[in-house]
């Protein structure tokens, strides 16, 4: 099994009427969906308005998902779509009104969105990057090699079991105590 | 929350979960906990993958469920369900039903002393197709058309409504040169054969 096959069973549930697993879904991709607008879009708070509206949209397209291709890669064009018609809209916008902003600003057009400027809604990234390098750094060397090829390598725990030479039931306690060490680290960064 | 269930979590994230995806699925599901600590899984693998945008919105997914929470419930291939079984089972419900009137005309005509059933009128007076068709269970739609048939005694209520469902196919394919519900039906009776 692999990471799609986890996409696909929660696409099944969405799809059979469980709300709560796109949910899953959703914190799934969000950073992932959220910086590929980011190259598109330059204001911050437009990039996660639009984030928001290419789940939504894709949420609404899920009926015509067949699982053709993986899920993400699905849903990587409903967001790319989603910031290119935003684009578009505003350039239209910035030919029919030269220096009003503020009335750009106002145009909500059909989107259900809500104003992300509180600062407490937004996170840095840049400490929380900080602290998952540092923390993987100083993981015992069992656990950073398991981390690393999983997660940069991209391979499987099979494949890792047969480079670090053990059981893949060892691989998979490795990769978790990885994942743990830097979580204790990162929760209290997310005050959660 | 327990670690084994946390390492399952972790397991289900790289698609490597064995036989308890859909349990630890359920698990994600149900619990606000669980559900952080998967976040978090992901900006851990987002960071080293370089996939972190500058700024997070930390309630975006409760955004985005609140906005969805308000839509009807995606109901899966709903579209499919339409050209490939929703039509062919209405074609079921209405051939069965013409059928029936078409039988229950035959019996008035026949001799009136014989107390047969229409599927036993069926079964003597149509021809006889080896349709080979196993118990195969009908949709709701044509519970309506079984219904009038079940309390014929020793014939399983589906074998009944196949043969007679069957047999009528056979005679509108023979009439029209048309193949229309028969095809459908003879796949799904060959797969529960398997």
């Amino acid at each position: 099994m692999r990471s799609n096959e986890t996409d696909q069973l929660l696409v099944a549930r969405v799809q059979q009427g469980d709300k709560a697993a796109f949910d899953v879904l959703v914190l799934r991709y969000q950073s992932r969906i959220t910086n590929l607008i980011s190259r598109f879009v330059r204001n911050q708070n437009d990039t996660l308005d639009i984030t928001q509206e290419a789940f939504l949209k894709a949420y609404r397209a899920l009926p015509n998902f067949r699982g053709d291709s993986a899920f993400y890669t699905w849903l990587y064009r409903i967001a790319i779509n989603t910031a290119k018609n935003y684009l578009s809209l505003q350039s239209r916008r910035s030919a029919e009104v030269e220096q009003d902003f503020t009335e750009i600003e106002q145009i909500d057009g059909d989107n259900v969105l809500k104003d992300h400027a509180t600062p407490e809604h937004l996170l840095l990234t840049d400490e929380i990057q900080a602290t998952i390098i540092s923390t993987i750094e100083q993981l015992p060397e069992d656990l950073r090699v398991a981390i690393t090829l999983r997660e940069i390598e991209g391979l499987s725990y099979e494949e890792i079991a047969e480079v670090m030479e053990c059981p893949i039931g060892t691989v998979r306690s490795r990769i978790f105590r990885a994942r743990e060490a830097i979580d204790n680290q990162l929760a209290p960064l997310l005050e959660e | 929350m327990n670690d084994d269930l946390k390492q399952k979590l972790s397991s289900l994230m790289d698609g490597e979960t064995d036989n308890h995806a859909e349990h630890t699925i359920s698990e994600l599901i149900t619990s606000e906990s669980l559900r952080k600590t998967w976040r978090r899984y992901h900006l851990i693998s987002d960071a080293l993958n370089g996939n972190l945008p500058a700024l997070l919105d930390r309630d975006l997914a409760g955004t985005i469920a609140s906005e969805i929470a308000k839509e009807p419930i995606p109901i899966a291939g709903y579209r499919v369900v339409t050209r490939r079984f929703l039509r062919p089972a209405a074609g079921l419900a209405i051939a069965a039903s013409v059928a029936a009137i078409a039988i229950l005309g035959i019996q008035q005509n026949s001799d009136r002393t014989q107390e047969r059933t229409p599927i036993q009128l069926a079964d003597t007076q149509l021809p006889q197709i080896n349709a080979n068709i196993s118990s195969y269970t009908f949709p709701a739609s044509s519970n309506a058309v079984s219904s009038q048939i079940e309390n014929t005694g020793d014939v399983e209520p589906n074998l009944r409504l196949n043969s007679y469902l069957v047999n009528y196919n056979e005679i509108r394919t023979s009439q029209t040169g048309v193949q229309g519900i028969i095809p459908y039906v003879r796949i799904i009776a060959n797969d529960d054969d398997k």
